[in-house]
This record gives structure tokens, C-alpha cells and sequence, in this order.
């Protein structure tokens, strides 16, 4: 075992993602190749262009095909070693890499703040002052600040569905 | 304190905090159970029983995969790994169904209204919760891809 590096990037903006934006980027070359050969010696990782190990590449691809985003059929070598044939991104993981932009934007301060405006459109007086001051408060915040938050969000809403705390 | 805090989230973060285990080497975890228990290296508080039952808890909610053999004094898994859903639930993966949708908004707006250090901020921001509850899913929807698209882009709502 060892221990992985932790930044404050989540795994999914330091791994998983850029996993996604190399598979397409190397998808003509991936197909020429026929295979992703992760190991010793293989450097498979380093062959997409991306900036952690096999180890984690391995892991990260498991995980994306748990939410249906790439499709492979692997082999497992000693050695230890993997073969994944056939990887590629499905339509939905194709999707995801649209919506990561949508979601950006959606999670900016900039867009938050309007938000809040738009919504002072619908309300009373008393709240249209609230919500001036809501989008006030989401305009002075960083991004990173509310991407954060949102993804906080979304662990949340999964604990929630699971019935954890 | 529930078991999920005491045990099940603190496993959970420590196979987070491994590499993986099939690459560079294989490692499997062998606990031990009944006259085999003893404290668990691995999660301080735990012993191994109590390890082996929070990686089964994990394994039956999806949370993690990998094959658990069992043998007189022992429990050994193998192929252990984080799940996607247990990236989401230790908020290292986005859910982008959840996020782009109105819950996923309220959600966002009480996580930061949690972090406003003005208690007029976090009134603020909780009204605004109240207020898309209030309009609706739709209306809340389409208010913010009016934002987004003034700002350059449409968001969400499909």
C-alpha cells in the first residue's frame, strides 16, 4: 500500500477529469493502439498525458465505469499487470464532459449573484432587498470557493439518499 | 457519534487514502475476527472485527468494491477500491444530475449560507432557498439559465 498525494483539488478535478479529457484527445491513437497497458515498465498513465500514476489511472477508470461514462473489457496480468481493451468514452461520459462547463458556469459568482436578481423579480419588496443582498454576498465570493461548496452540496444529497448523516 | 462516524466514514476515508490495490503491487487485508481480533493498524479505535463489518457495510451500500473470503480467524479482501458513489459521498466527485437541478441549487445556497460569517448573509442566502421552493422547479430553472445566458452561457435545466 501506499499513500496517495492529497491536494486541494478533489479527485475529480486532479484525476477523474482530466482521465476524460485525455481519453478523447488520444481517442484516434487509443484506437490505433487497441489497448491501455497499465504496470510496471508500461507507463500507461504517462502515455495519455496525464499527470499520476498507473495505480490511480487503474482506480480512476474503475470509477468512471461505475457511473457508465467509459466502457472497457480488461485483463489482469501478473506482475501485476492490466490490459484494458476496447476503452473508450460512452455517450454519457461524452455528456458529462459537456456538462462540466455548463456546471462551471452554473457555479460561478457571476452567475449565482444574476440569479439571485432574477429571482428579486418574482418576491415582495421586503425579500427583493434580501435577495440584493444575497447576490451581493455570492458576487465578493471566489469561485473555488463555491465550486467547493457544491460539490459539498452534492455529498450531501448523496449521504441523503443513502440515509447517512 | 453513529456508527457511520465512528467507524464506516473513517474506513471509508482511509481506503480513500491508499493507492490502489492492484497497482504497482497487489495488497489484500486480512483482519482478524473472533479469537484472531486485534486493534485495527489501519483506523485507530477500530479492531478488526469492527473494520471488517464497516468494509462490509461500505461494500452493501456501493460505497466500495472488492471480494471478501472468509476463514476460520480471518476475514481477507481483495480488489479493493473507492466506488464512484463513495467519491461522491466523501465529496471528492461532483453529482452532476443533482447539481444542475433545483434541489441541487437549495443545496448549494444552504452550504454557503452555512459559511457566511454575517448572520444577515446567511438569512439572505436561506430566503433565496425559500424563494426558488417557492416559484417552482421550472421558474427557478429558467431564471437561472436567464442569468447564465446574459453572462454568455446557458446552464442546467434540461
Amino acid at each position: 500500500m501506499k499513500s496517495v498525494a492529497t491536494n486541494t483539488a478533489t479527485h475529480w478535478e486532479a484525476a477523474a477529469l482530466p482521465v476524460l479529457q485525455q481519453l478523447v484527445e488520444k481517442e484516434g491513437a487509443l484506437r490505433e493502439r487497441g489497448l491501455l497497458q497499465l504496470g510496471l515498465g508500461q507507463e500507461g498513465a504517462k502515455w495519455l498525458g496525464l499527470d499520476i500514476d498507473d495505480g490511480e489511472l487503474f482506480d480512476t477508470l474503475h470509477q468512471l465505469q461505475d457511473l457508465g461514462y467509459v466502457s472497457f473489457n480488461l485483463t489482469l496480468e501478473s506482475g501485476p499487470g492490466a490490459l484494458f481493451l476496447d476503452l473508450h468514452l460512452t455517450g454519457r461520459g461524452l455528456q458529462v464532459l459537456g456538462e462540466w462547463p455548463r456546471f462551471e458556469a452554473w457555479s460561478s459568482p457571476a452567475t449565482l449573484a444574476a440569479f439571485a436578481e432574477q429571482l428579486a423579480q418574482f418576491v415582495s419588496p421586503d425579500d427583493r432587498t434580501r435577495l440584493e443582498r444575497a447576490a451581493q454576498y455570492l458576487r465578493s465570493q471566489a469561485s473555488g470557493a463555491i465550486k467547493r461548496a457544491a460539490i459539498a452540496a452534492g455529498s450531501q444529497m448523496a449521504r441523503n439518499a443513502l440515509g447517512l448523516p | 457519534m453513529s456508527t457511520w462516524t465512528e467507524s464506516d466514514e473513517p474506513t471509508l476515508r482511509w481506503l480513500r487514502d491508499q493507492g490502489s490495490s492492484f497497482l504497482p503491487e497487489t495488497w489484500n487485508l486480512q483482519l482478524g475476527l473472533r479469537q484472531s481480533v486485534e486493534l485495527a493498524a489501519e483506523v485507530p479505535g477500530l479492531d478488526s472485527e469492527q473494520m471488517d463489518r464497516a468494509l462490509t457495510r461500505l461494500h452493501e451500500h456501493g460505497l466500495i468494491d472488492g471480494r471478501r473470503q472468509e476463514t476460520t480467524g480471518y476475514a481477507s479482501w481483495s480488489g479493493l477500491r473507492i466506488t464512484a458513489r463513495g467519491m461522491q459521498v466523501l465529496g471528492e466527485w461532483p453529482d452532476l444530475d443533482q447539481l444542475t437541478s433545483a434541489v441541487g441549487m437549495k443545496m448549494l445556497l444552504d452550504e454557503l449560507a452555512k459559511s457566511a460569517a454575517d448572520t444577515e448573509d446567511q438569512g439572505a442566502l436561506r430566503r433565496m432557498v425559500g424563494v426558488i421552493g417557492e416559484v417552482g422547479e421550472g421558474v427557478a430553472l429558467n431564471a437561472l439559465n436567464t442569468a447564465a445566458g446574459d453572462l454568455g452561457g446557458e446552464v442546467g435545466g434540461d
